[in-house]
């Protein structure tokens, strides 16, 4: 299996496909959301070099996940804490084949190279998931906007 | 001196000059008023703040509990918009440069209640913390914080 990757800010194609999947998963917690608006706002923040950045793996050229590179989540909660890996998503028949894990650990290497210290991501996989396998550590479970998630920290440095 | 100025404009400024210097007087009178309002708005402001959540809990970090430095090199409140509002600049770290974030906020007696936003994400319009400023997909509200800041005394 070759897996390669990519900035969605050259895969200009993928976005609507992209902004499907994570409506799908998350838009039911923005009522009023529509994935045509969403779409739009993905458009609008495409980066290489500011955040957030947006990394899609690639698969016999066809993409079959994405993960962000970006500042801030569960931004009430926790302010002093900047960056955060967020939105992985992986097309549901390309699960179980390790593609999460390499987009992890992709988005990991470029916030290495940045020198950024530690990097945040929550997950409602209150076990820890994938992401327990790949060495980050629980920071804390906690309630937020109606879910339960874990709060989890992979120092860099 | 000679008036070179055409007879109708000197007889213009003859009979309007106690209303040209009235006017005169109240801009700069305005222009100084407005001044005075942002500058001692943004000294009230300028000091070490303790970041707290909204429901007053500190956020504690290894070395003690999460603190700002309000000053003029990082932040520019504007008194005058409702809420009132500030942008706030911090360096972020990993070659991001000094990202800006916008806020708005109210006095609270010593405290202040503020919302803000992620860079990039548009001012939030009120103290709500469900508030649609967010942009992300997921579900990480990242776009929005709500909190309270609590001055630090000197001798803390």
């Amino acid at each position: 299996m070759s897996l390669s990757f990519a900035y969605l800010a050259d895969r200009l194609e993928a976005v609507p496909q992209i902004a499907r999947w994570w409506f799908d998963e998350w838009g039911h917690t923005r009522p009023g959301d529509s994935v045509e608006a969403l779409t739009s706002r993905v458009r609008g923040l495409l980066n290489r070099d500011q955040l957030p950045i947006q990394v899609v793996t690639i698969l016999e050229n066809r993409i079959v996940g994405v993960a962000v590179l970006k500042l801030h989540e569960m931004f009430d909660l926790y302010p002093d804490k900047d960056f955060w890996l967020g939105d992985v998503f992986v097309a549901p028949e390309f699960r179980g084949q390790g593609i999460g894990s390499a987009l992890v650990m992709r988005i990991v290497e470029i916030a290495k190279s940045r020198g950024i210290g530690s990097l945040h991501l929550q997950t409602q996989n209150l076990n820890g998931g994938l992401y327990a396998k790949l060495g980050w550590k629980t920071i804390e479970q906690t309630h937020y906007k109606g879910y339960d998630a874990l709060v989890m920290v992979k120092q860099l440095t | 001196m000679e008036d070179l100025s055409p007879p109708s404009q000197r007889s213009f400024l003859r009979r309007n000059r106690a209303v040209l210097a009235v006017v005169a007087t109240v801009t700069i009178g305005l222009v100084v008023w407005i001044g005075y309002c942002v500058i001692s708005e943004n000294l009230r402001l300028q000091g070490k703040w303790r970041v707290l959540r909204l429901d007053g809990s500190k956020i504690l970090q290894d070395d003690g509990t999460f603190e700002m430095t309000l000053s003029w090199s990082n932040s520019l409140a504007n008194p005058f918009t409702d809420p009132k509002s500030l942008n706030v600049s911090r360096k972020v770290g990993g070659g991001f440069g000094t990202q800006t974030y916008k806020c708005i906020y109210q006095w609270e007696g010593n405290r202040i209640r503020f919302a803000e936003a992620t860079p990039g994400v548009r001012r939030p319009h009120s103290f709500d913390p469900n508030q649609e400023v967010i942009f992300e997909p997921g579900t990480g509200g990242g776009g929005l914080g709500v909190g309270l800041l609590e001055r630090v005394k000197e001798e803390e």
